[in-house]
């Protein structure tokens, strides 16, 4: 945001980028993370890339929903009507599509076509994810140590029963050293 | 047999949830609902969840809507969605707006270096276990799909939209024709 800049586009292009979007996320927001990425960073130049991985950080460790990144990324383009707007378009119009198919649920949640479609787009969706992961890995781990990090995560996730957050703590001691 | 919760009990339910579950918020869920609380029985949970998450949208805020209208109706929703994101997005808020000043702090940036590539670890796991779920169901389509899919999306060449567009009919038409 620049002093002088009227803010009304931002917000409507939030709107419009984030419902968009929204709309698609078949499989949970994580599955539109490129697209958010290519939004804010390379299409509308709200923020760096490492801005989007730190706001990514922070959704992340700070209690609520994850998706909540989209919170952020509205705040850093449009201030508090940026984050207002955003969450409110990730949520609304997906939420109002939810409010229409609950009624009628019953009638087609084991018909062919349903189940079929929804198989159908996982692995499409997966993909997406899969995008989104190489994305923040690029964006976050700059030396060694950041790769440690990361690695550290999934193999903490994938070997053990330990709580990542353990990790967590330990790689912003870690970080607040300057190693990463 | 399961009991009704009032509005008042919905929205509390939804805001410990979105304060308390740090990751795999649909275990906590599970267990609130389900185990404890005895608000839906094992197959109403089922058949919400596959709506969920066949809907577009975060899983976790279809869910929040569609209990809601099942429990107390269009206020029962407006309670559950207002409880899961409304005292994180008053928090963010704070976050973006002490963002700038936080990343002029040499230690804190470093900190939050450590944390970006922590959460990137996590999101690799994400993608590790989603890639679990596809081997489980006909890997010969669902993982070259996916990989095309992501590569697509990675080099730029196709948008996410788009890829949904061109790849989802395709791969949509292989579990037609699987499960017929």
């Amino acid at each position: 945001m620049y002093a002088g800049h009227p803010l009304w586009p931002t917000l409507v292009a939030l709107f419009a980028r984030v419902s968009t979007l929204a709309l698609i996320s078949f499989g949970g927001v994580n599955t539109i993370l490129p697209a958010l990425h290519h939004q804010a960073v390379n299409e509308q130049h709200w923020m760096t890339d490492h801005d989007f991985v730190s706001l990514f950080a922070l959704a992340s460790v700070s209690p609520g929903p994850n998706f909540m990144v989209v919170t952020l990324i509205g705040y850093k383009a449009g201030g508090v009507l940026g984050a207002l707007v955003a969450t409110f378009a990730l949520l609304a119009p997906t939420s109002l599509l939810v409010v229409a198919v609950v009624k009628v649920w019953d009638r087609f949640k084991t018909a062919h076509w349903r189940i079929s479609i929804q198989d159908g787009l996982l692995p499409v969706t997966v993909g997406f994810v899969g995008a989104g992961a190489v994305l923040l890995v690029r964006a976050a781990d700059n030396n060694i140590a950041g790769y440690l990090i990361t690695a550290a995560v999934v193999v903490v996730g994938t070997a053990t029963r330990w709580n990542p957050l353990w990790v967590f703590a330990a790689s912003a001691v870690v970080g607040a050293f300057g190693l990463v | 047999m399961t009991s009704t919760p009032t509005t008042r009990e919905i929205f509390f339910m939804f805001l410990r949830l979105t304060m308390l579950a740090f990751g795999g918020a649909m275990g906590w869920v599970y267990n609130a609902f389900v185990v404890k609380r005895k608000w839906l029985t094992d197959r109403e949970f089922a058949e919400t969840l596959s709506l969920c998450q066949f809907l577009p949208g975060p899983n976790i805020t279809n869910f929040a809507i569609s209990v809601g209208m099942r429990f107390r109706g269009v206020r029962g929703a407006l309670a559950a969605v207002i409880g899961l994101v409304g005292p994180p997005t008053i928090l963010l808020i704070g976050v973006g707006a002490i963002y700038q000043r936080l990343t002029g702090i040499a230690a804190i940036r470093g900190a939050l270096n450590g944390l970006s590539a922590a959460a990137a670890g996590l999101f690799v796991l994400l993608v590790i276990n989603l890639l679990r779920t596809l081997i489980r169901s006909r890997p010969v389509v669902t993982v070259p799909v996916a990989a095309v899919s992501c590569a697509a999306v990675l080099s730029g060449l196709l948008s996410i939209p788009l890829a949904l567009l061109a790849l989802g009919p395709v791969s949509i038409a292989f579990a037609w024709f699987r499960r017929k």
